[in-house]
């Protein structure tokens, strides 16, 4: 889907605030670190084959906080609303658990057991492109979750190197771990914004087979 | 058990949202709670996670990969060809599960790293991102105005230098590797590495000079 977290390009953003995080090892409140851990260790003890917790579905579960909330919720507010949404999508607490600060005990601790469509064992496709090659991204992509950006569809780009099969993420953000192959391509900044004209500045981004044509 | 629906997970998200308790760390509270009380977190296991975390993880280990690149050639030519392994030689060991991209700045090229779509990092390489990088501000304007992001950061780069933005949109991390400064000739690892900073590895920090202000 075309979420409000595909932000590669959008104009109208003001300056960094860099400044502020000079001496911080990137937590600024004691809470952050702990949000942080929480969802660390969750995500790493409770693996995608235990619970269907793919990596991608994690990222789709946090670009579906509404749109205006994602753009001025605290990052690590939103990865602690993400895990929340997690487990009562798994039904292993409810949103009165989190509201209360407690658990009513229903539903009762389990195992987060579930056999998830994995199809990572399908035969995965040779390589179309190889460095040189000449590609458009594709213009638009039916996935619930994609990790091809607006700002390069449509546009031409040369493939500058090939990585073999990755996990592709479209596919994984249902459950399902197949791979398709990976390709980093460059993108003329020239191709991509009208004010780069004349520039040779490029924009490298990693991208699956599927959100690849010939160009 | 996991839905992948996505919709659901808008909806979720609104309820949370319009219910949890207003100040961040009592959320936080009430997840870790709720985990506890379910039994798929054990009480310690976060306060561990944190000690680990805080003792092993930093930029002082990219700072070390770097400063070791500047003083040997063949380490060098080892961290572009594979710079999980550069990192493993100098001790980090859980870096397995994702591919890492050195990018060389050179005296014609200037490597930024971005990630539009979410926050992506090697952060279990060098620590939790600043907070400027997960800014929308920052992911929206480093692929379209990389040269007037730069300038905020103190970065002015003449025209006929090339910027290469690099955007984590797969598993793949980027780790931009400074140019080692004039006047370090026959310094020791240990105070090259005192000159890498955070931002350097990231690319919003270029002249490494011990005369320049650390940032």
């Amino acid at each position: 889907m075309d979420g409000i977290h595909d932000l590669g390009g959008r104009q109208g953003f003001g300056p960094i605030r860099w400044q502020a995080d000079e001496k911080s090892d990137g937590f600024h409140e004691k809470w952050e670190g702990r949000a942080w851990a929480i969802c660390m260790c969750m995500l790493t003890q409770f693996w995608q084959d235990q619970t269907g917790w793919t990596l991608d579905w994690s990222r789709h579960v946090i670009e579906r906080i509404a749109p205006a909330d994602y753009l001025v919720m605290n990052y690590f507010d939103k990865w602690t609303q993400h895990l929340m949404a997690i487990l009562i999508d798994d039904g292993v607490a409810t949103v009165q658990d989190f509201v209360d600060g407690r658990s009513h005990g229903q539903p009762p601790a389990r195992p987060l057991v579930t056999p998830s469509p994995v199809t990572a064992t399908a035969a995965v496709r040779p390589a179309r492109y190889a460095a040189g090659d000449r590609v458009i991204a594709k213009r638009n992509i039916a996935s619930m979750h994609t990790r091809l950006p607006g700002f390069i569809r449509g546009h031409k780009g040369v493939i500058d190197a090939s990585h073999g099969p990755e996990i592709f993420p479209d596919a994984s953000a249902r459950g399902d771990t197949r791979k398709e192959q990976l390709y980093t391509v460059r993108f003329e900044a020239a191709e991509l914004w009208p004010e780069a004209e004349g520039r040779r500045d490029g924009i490298y981004v990693d991208l699956w087979e599927s959100y690849l044509e010939p160009a | 058990m996991v839905s992948y629906a996505s919709d659901k997970m808008g909806e979720i998200h609104r309820e949370l949202h319009s219910h949890l308790p207003p100040e961040p760390a009592l959320r936080v509270k009430a997840l870790e709670t709720v985990l506890v009380e379910n039994g798929l977190l054990q009480a310690d296991t976060i306060d561990k996670w944190l000690e680990r975390y805080a003792e092993k993880i930093g930029p002082k280990n990219g700072a070390k990969v770097i400063a070791r690149a500047w003083r040997d050639p063949d380490f060098a030519a080892r961290l572009e060809e594979d710079g999980m392994r550069a990192f493993y030689e100098v001790g980090m060991i859980d870096v397995r599960g994702f591919a890492l991209k050195a990018v060389f700045n050179s005296a014609t090229t200037h490597n930024l790293v971005v990630c539009t779509l979410c926050s992506c990092y090697p952060q279990r390489l060098i620590g939790m991102s600043p907070m400027w990088y997960k800014s929308m501000e920052y992911r929206a304007r480093a692929v379209r105005d990389p040269r007037g992001v730069l300038r905020e950061f103190g970065v002015d780069l003449a025209d006929d230098i090339e910027v290469r933005v690099w955007d984590s949109t797969s598993e793949r991390r980027y780790l931009v590797v400074p140019e080692r400064p004039a006047g370090t000739e026959g310094w020791a690892e240990e105070a090259l590495a005192g000159l890498v900073t955070r931002n350097s590895m990231i690319g919003t920090h270029r002249d490494l000079s011990p005369k320049t202000e650390l940032r």
